[in-house]
């Protein structure tokens, strides 16, 4: 296990996100489990009656690793949309894209 | 409208149980837990907490734990039977029509061959396997108690098959059903009624399946369940497997899920477009 992946972790907590976020960070849900677990361990989060809520200790990690592994670099975490992407024309050319062809 | 998606508390409880069930051993649980998780992240609320109580519940009995299971299977066989006992034969529980295909009871009847040969309770008995209905319609049984049958399978769900099994058996007019005995791994409690109350058979087994819903939950809480079922199985179009096949709502994996397990266990959902797989595929 990574820190970052704990940090990720305890970011979702803290934000109430959604893990698709960790998914997409290439994270299993079998992976998920384990480091709630380890974070739990650790004293990072606290499971009461299945709640999971961070702990303070949680909470000073969240802030000493954000430094680390804050995204401000905004090509990291915003992709283009490549697939809506044509070839690039010229000035005065008239781009009608087919009815099809169109995904926005 | 109901955001769907599935939150750490529902990861921390799928292992929860996976844990207390000892399933984070089993090989491939990886891949079962995360195809449960991919399939929660698309049930809404109620969904999930049905499917997490039904997983409470769930029986998944890995390959290694059979010969342990089955070898209990026969400690638990009443010495009383084999007093005078000196020969079992050993036939599967399986369709005529299924008898040219590989099926779990025929793979059953080679680990219990081998068990017999190990426990010295039987180290007196000869163990003889029949190999198929033909054969086991050419034999003339003694019926002095000298002789038994054992009809084994790893699971016994609607009652179906093994009827099927006896019907096609008692065509050798010499089989008496006091000398045979009927040993499963896991058998649904209305296929016991079958087996002990129609046919009055005696059986042996290391785990009693409930119908899921039906006999888990009183009124009114039941028929919510169901509506609960219903909209998940939706998802899936299981047809005449809805619920289960005869709709036993059986909670069950061995080395294959049966067909008589919920089809949301083992069956392929596709939810907006997207094909997901179960957690206990059967193919």
């Amino acid at each position: 296990m990574e820190t970052k992946e704990l940090y990720l972790l305890l970011n979702v907590v803290k934000e109430n996100k959604n893990l698709n976020l960790l998914i997409r960070e290439g994270m299993s849900y079998k992976l998920i489990g384990e480091i709630t677990e380890f974070a739990a361990k650790e004293k990072l989060l606290e499971i009461l009656q299945g709640q999971i809520t961070l702990t303070e200790l949680g909470e000073s990690k969240l802030i000493s690793w954000a430094k680390l592994f804050k995204r401000t670099n905004k090509k990291e975490w915003i992709e283009p949309a490549l697939k809506s992407k044509v070839a690039k024309i010229d000035k005065n050319d008239i781009f009608l894209p087919s009815q099809d062809e169109l995904s926005f | 409208m109901e955001n769907k998606y599935v939150t750490i508390q529902d990861v921390n409880r799928l292992r929860k149980i996976f844990k207390e069930k000892n399933w984070i051993n089993f090989p491939n649980e990886d891949s079962v837990f995360n195809n449960f998780c991919h399939l929660l992240n698309n049930l809404a609320d109620e969904q999930k907490q049905l499917i997490h109580e039904l997983t409470e519940k769930y029986l998944w009995i890995s390959s290694n734990d059979y010969a342990n299971r089955f070898n209990t299977i026969l400690n638990n066989i009443d010495d009383n039977y084999l007093l005078t006992c000196r020969k079992i034969y050993l036939f599967p529980v399986i369709k005529p029509e299924d008898e040219p295909n590989i099926k779990s009871g025929k793979h059953c009847i080679y680990i219990f061959k081998g068990l017999f040969a190990l426990n010295p309770k039987f180290s007196d008995i000869n163990i003889e396997i029949i190999e198929d209905f033909e054969s086991l319609k050419s034999i003339v049984f003694k019926n002095d108690g000298s002789e038994l049958i054992f009809l084994i399978d790893d699971f016994i769900g609607s009652g179906e098959t093994f009827t099927a099994t006896l019907d096609e058996a008692k065509k050798n007019q010499t089989l008496s059903e006091k000398f045979i005995l009927v040993l499963s791994l896991v058998i649904q409690l209305d296929a016991l009624n079958v087996i002990k109350n129609k046919y009055g058979l005696f059986t042996l087994y290391s785990e009693l399946g409930k119908k899921g819903i039906t006999d888990e939950y009183e009124s009114p809480e039941k028929e919510q369940k169901i509506k609960v079922m219903e909209q998940i199985e939706k998802y899936i179009k299981p047809n005449f497997f809805s619920f289960g096949y005869e709709r036993c709502e059986a909670l069950v994996t061995m080395i294959r899920t049966p067909d008589n397990t919920f089809p949301f266990f083992w069956m392929k959902s596709k939810i907006n477009g997207i094909e997901f797989l179960p957690p206990f595929p059967r193919n």
